[in-house]
């Protein structure tokens, strides 16, 4: 069953394999929404946000925020979030240590091209760090940035480059720890056998090889590897190779909201009985109704959609976050990624706060190197030194999982967040 | 073995989709003489229109949308999906293949890739998003047959992909148009002295093939998904099952696709078995079209069928370059000047210019001097980039950089045997198979390509720093005087060889390789070297570029990136040195890129600005940008009394008539 273990254990980075978790998010709700196509307007703050703080003064500090938009993969919900935030920040928080921030956003179209053109005007712009939505060519970034001294922030690491390139940081999980994660999960539910559908390219194979199989392994289950081309799978094939091994447990770590769509409607049509995972997925209850129910998903914070699950003061944080996107005129976007974009600005913008003195790119990193057993929002504590995984850029190994319902809502199946210590 | 027969029978969905596209491919082929690479394209249209239909029952145009009301249903949906592909091919055939009837092949090839372009961005631009999960139209539950459970769809596509060559058949056999078709397919004289229109029957076609295409993308798209460049690309396998129909049966071609995806679905399974090579897990399934095509090739090559028109126009003629010492010093003097004039992303767009123009001079040796269209010129500049990534830490440079330009030359060498028994739109069909081999099964093969991506370090010489960057500083010059100084070099280089020896026998092969043959040319030598100086510019460019990036990655060097090329090379004029540097200024993160974009914000439109300048090139003006500056400075001269440069008079007929006339044969 098992294919090529390999024994000895190194970080390998998996590029694609991440794909899903932001952006799986993007397709139920990007694309040709109007509402994401408007710049979001400064928010009234009212009854239904908390109390503003004194508007910020002085030099304004520039960050960049690139985003892939109109290319082949658009997500404009995460440059919705981004933006939503950035006037929560000036408007309610009192800007990054009472100076205001201004954001220089550029769009990309997911070739390294456009992502090279975005990090030069960047950089010319001055800006002290630049934050990721998602960018699929965002690898040809790291050279520039780095030269110049900006940190890269982001929450999903999309390329091999971004997983260990000592200039960046990543709020979210590491790519790695969904792998891992998911096969702890499903080994504690009981199953014994395990196949994930991974895009092919060479950081999915190193994955196999270092990550999966031998985690699998440890965890005493058999693994199996589907790869498909993530420019244009055939579900029903791939189902139906998955199918034959009869596994306990299939479906995919990294995946769009549409191949989450194409991938649950394959299984199910090739008579798979077992459980299903669909990466982060969103609006798979919209998309396919019953065949959509009890299949799981998983994610690096607490969902907005299901607020019983949380922590108290992660309730409040996505309490506050649903008022501020309502307030914005983006209520339709709160059940959405938009949340991790949002996030990852008030994250940034904290760690900022931090910097006594001048705020330049060398400040900005050497304050997120700093900023460990940090509470992020809406999110689990976690650590930007580098050390959640040693020499990867991702702050977090927590995941939670969680369950489609019949009413189409989601649940967290799991009451914290997976622990993979000693798996990574 | 009933495990393998499930697999065959999955497969059928994708390969009803290769069906489709490949009987299209057939019927525009037969009808028109034209190898249409837009007909994945021209297909997804129709599975974009109907699934937005059934979504939101909004009619999306090219420009603007017309709202229908909520959620149409299946039927009314697929007949205006299929309608709107129809609509495309009448256009097309009206406003870019009819004014390019006569034509040489290349401007054809030229066109359609222009259009692929332009569709697959207005799909992008119209339609948003990536890939969407498109609501079924055929019957889709799951049926058990023994031990066997699948959807029961597949065995509707592939009743449908055989009811449409049926169809197909018949028309041709039994009806009076379709029986015209066929005679002008054999000889346009002919058809116009018995009473048909050629334009009329031409007409027809386009839009037959549309609808065949059109129709099956709106039933498979459920099944196989809906993505832009996936459905671009589809044409690749369609063109292999069309060649084993010899492009000329739609039954053959109807059978080769149903078989080509039964067996990618059969390799799917195998490749997930322990047993297969680690090495071949990845691209294998992608790349059976190339081995496909160069079989059928290899072994029906002088037996595929060509079409005969009314007449054949001359290609672009080749201007001489006179190498004037003043004039390079001055040419030189200016890209110095564009690097010191220059700073931060603007300087960057100089320099990407000047190595995009290195690339595109590859296309000035290959299509320019031989007319053989290569689609495969950004998979050579990537094996060489890649290979600088391989060798840069070891090798100093420049041993490094000439290194990895001549493991470029080696595949573009590899790529050149099928030329040595085709030429022009086959060669296209070959490369363009072949760029997406390369792509899957090399850049993508984790047994070549380092997980943590293909770094590069950067240019030393004498202990000079030629680094692109430092700190802030975006572009050094240093680095823009070594892009300048190589670009000069292989400037001079083509230019030294249209005007030598090799050059005019390179020109005799583009006008006719027979004739060339007959006065001692060696035709396949002079496309050796061809390949091989092309295949080496494009390493060097491919190079330069890994230099300016420090890191590579293959969505650096996708076949629709050389689908780009070609159409900025063609832009700028593809048989002159002088084309190749305008190709470059217009590249994207070129100068005129850049500056456009800062101005303009073209952004996302430029793509589709740069497909439908392609095809208006095609058409109105297949000398290029380039030649227009050189035909108005000519006339100028002319009225100021100077001397003429014009052709050179040991220059060979570039304009000669090929044989290939009404109703001839090679």
């Amino acid at each position: 069953m098992m294919r090529g273990v390999s024994q000895a254990r190194r970080p390998v980075p998996i590029a694609a394999v991440t794909l899903v978790v932001a952006l799986t998010v993007g397709a139920a709700c990007s694309g040709d929404d109007a509402d994401t196509d408007a710049p979001a307007s400064g928010p009234e703050i009212g009854g239904t946000t908390s109390t503003s703080a004194a508007q910020p003064t002085g030099e304004p500090i520039t960050i960049g925020f690139v985003n892939s938009e109109g290319g082949a993969f658009s997500v404009p919900e995460l440059r919705v979030g981004n933006e939503v935030a950035a006037d929560y920040v000036n408007n309610h928080l009192g800007g990054v240590a009472g100076r205001p921030l201004e954001v220089e956003r550029c769009a990309t179209d997911g070739s390294p091209e456009s992502s090279i053109d975005c990090a030069n005007q960047l950089v010319e712009a001055g800006v002290v760090a630049v934050v990721e939505g998602t960018d699929l060519g965002g690898d040809a970034m790291l050279p520039i940035l780095s030269d110049a001294g900006i940190p890269l922030v982001g929450h999903v690491q999309f390329g091999p480059g971004r997983m260990f390139d000592d200039n960046a940081f990543y709020f979210g999980a590491a790519a790695l720890a969904y792998g891992a994660a998911a096969l702890q999960f499903y080994a504690d539910e009981g199953a014994t056998s395990v196949s994930w559908f991974l895009p092919d390219e060479p950081s999915s194979h190193a994955f196999t090889d270092t990550v999966l199989e031998p985690t699998a392994a440890e965890l005493g289950m058999d693994y199996t590897t589907v790869y498909y081309d993530a420019a244009s799978p055939n579900w029903a094939v791939l189902a139906a190779t998955a199918v034959s091994d009869h596994p306990d447990v299939s479906g995919s770590i990294a995946a769009t909201d549409a191949q989450c769509v194409e991938m649950i409607g394959a299984l199910r049509d090739a008579g798979y009985q077992g459980r299903i995972l669909a990466a982060s997925c969103v609006g798979l209850h919209d998309a396919l109704g019953e065949d959509a129910v009890g299949v799981d998903t998983d994610a690096d914070h607490w969902h907005p959609g299901d607020l019983e699950s949380a922590p108290a003061a992660k309730q409040e944080e996505l309490s506050e976050y649903a008022a501020v996107m309502t307030d914005a005129g983006h209520e339709d976007l709160v059940g959405g990624n938009a949340v991790i974009t949002f996030a990852d600005l008030i994250n940034l913008t904290r760690i900022m706060g931090t910097i006594d003195g001048t705020v330049d790119g060398a400040a900005v990193a050497e304050a997120l190197r700093s900023a460990r057993d940090f509470d992020s929002f809406a999110g689990p504590t976690i650590a930007c030194d580098h050390t959640a995984i040693p020499g990867n850029s991702a702050c977090s190994t927590d995941l939670l999982f969680f369950q489609v319902q019949e009413d189409g809502s989601v649940k967290a199946v799991t009451d914290d967040f997976v622990d993979v210590t000693g798996l990574l | 073995m009933t495990e393998h027969l499930l697999f065959l029978i999955v497969g059928l969905g994708a390969g009803a989709a290769y069906a489709a596209i490949a009987m299209a491919l057939v019927t525009t082929y037969r009808g028109t003489g034209v190898v249409n690479i837009a007909q994945g394209a021209m297909a997804m249209w129709a599975a974009f229109t109907y699934d937005e239909l059934r979504r939101t029952g909004d009619l999306v145009l090219p420009v603007g949308r017309v709202d229908l009301g909520i959620g149409w249903p299946g039927v009314p949906a697929l007949v205006v999906g299929v309608a709107s592909a129809a609509v495309i091919g009448f256009v097309l055939h009206l406003a870019v293949f009819r004014p390019l009837r006569s034509a040489p092949p290349l401007a054809k090839v030229v066109a359609s890739v222009g259009v692929a372009i332009t569709l697959q961005a207005l799909v992008v631009l119209r339609f948003g998003t990536g890939r969407r999960a498109v609501p079924a139209m055929l019957p889709d539950d799951t049926v058990h047959v023994g031990s066997v459970t699948f959807s029961q769809d597949r065995i509707w596509f592939a009743a449908v992909a055989v009811l449409l060559a049926v169809a197909l058949w018949a028309f041709g056999r039994f009806t009076s148009l379709g029986l015209a078709t066929r005679a002008a397919a054999e000889s346009e004289r002919g058809a116009v002295l018995l009473g048909w229109s050629p334009d009329a029957l031409a007409a027809g076609t386009w839009v037959l093939a549309a609808v065949v295409g059109g129709a099956m993308a709106v039933l498979v798209a459920p099944s196989i998904g809906l993505e832009p460049v996936s459905w671009t690309l589809m044409v690749v396998p369609g063109l292999a099952c069309a060649l084993v129909g010899r492009l000329a049966s739609v039954g053959v071609a109807c059978a080769a696709g149903l078989a080509l995806g039964a067996l990618e679905s059969e390799i799917t399974l195998l490749s997930a078995r322990s047993w297969w090579p680690d090495w071949a897990t990845v691209g294998v399934a992608e790349s059976l079209p190339l081995v496909v095509i160069v079989a059928v090739l290899v072994v029906l090559g002088r037996r595929l069928p060509t079409r005969g028109s009314l007449t054949v126009e001359p290609l672009p003629p080749v201007p001489t370059p006179r190498v004037r010492p003043p004039v390079v010093v001055a040419l030189v003097a200016g890209g110095l000047a564009a690097l010191l004039l220059t700073g931060g992303s603007y300087r960057f767009g100089v320099i990407t210019s000047m190595v995009v123009a290195i690339i595109a001079l590859s296309l000035t040796v290959l299509t320019g001097l031989v007319g053989q269209i290569s689609l495969a010129q950004a998979a050579l500049a990537g094996s060489a980039g890649f290979a600088l990534s391989k060798v840069g830490t070891g090798l100093p440079f420049p041993l490094s950089l000439l290194v990895a330009a001549l493991a470029a030359t080696a595949l573009g060498l590899l790529v050149a045997v099928p030329a040595l028994r085709i030429r022009g739109v086959q060669l296209a069909v070959v490369t363009l198979a072949a760029g997406v081999a390369i792509e899957q099964f090399v850049f993508q093969n984790p047994e070549l390509t380092p997980p943590g991506g293909h770094v590069i370090p950067d240019p030393k010489f004498l202990g000079v720093d030629l680094a692109v960057r430092r700190g802030a500083e975006l572009a050094r010059w240093q680095f823009g005087a070594l892009v300048l100084v190589v670009l000069t070099l292989a400037a001079l280089a083509v230019a030294n060889l249209v005007r030598s020896g090799t050059g005019r026998a390179l020109l005799a092969v583009r006008s006719n390789e027979r004739a060339a043959a007959a006065v001692g040319v060696d035709v396949a030598a002079a496309k050796l070297i061809a390949f091989g100086v092309s295949a080496f510019l494009a390493g060097l460019g491919g190079a330069l570029i890994g230099y300016s990036r420090g890191q590579l990655s293959a969505d650096s060097f996708t076949v629709s990136v050389s689908l780009a090329l070609l159409a900025f090379a063609y832009l700028g004029g593809i048989t002159s040195v002088g084309g190749a540097l305008v190709a470059g200024t217009l590249a994207p993160l070129g100068i005129g890129y850049v500056v456009l974009d800062r101005a303009f914000d073209l952004g996302e439109n430029y793509l589709l600005v740069s497909g439908v300048l392609l095809v208006a090139t095609a058409v109105l003006n297949p000398r290029g940008i380039a030649g227009t500056v050189r035909d108005n400075m000519a006339s100028l001269r002319r009225r100021r009394g100077a001397d003429e440069p014009g052709l050179a008079p040991s220059h060979p007929r570039t304009d000669v008539r090929p044989a290939a006339t009404a109703g001839a044969r090679p």
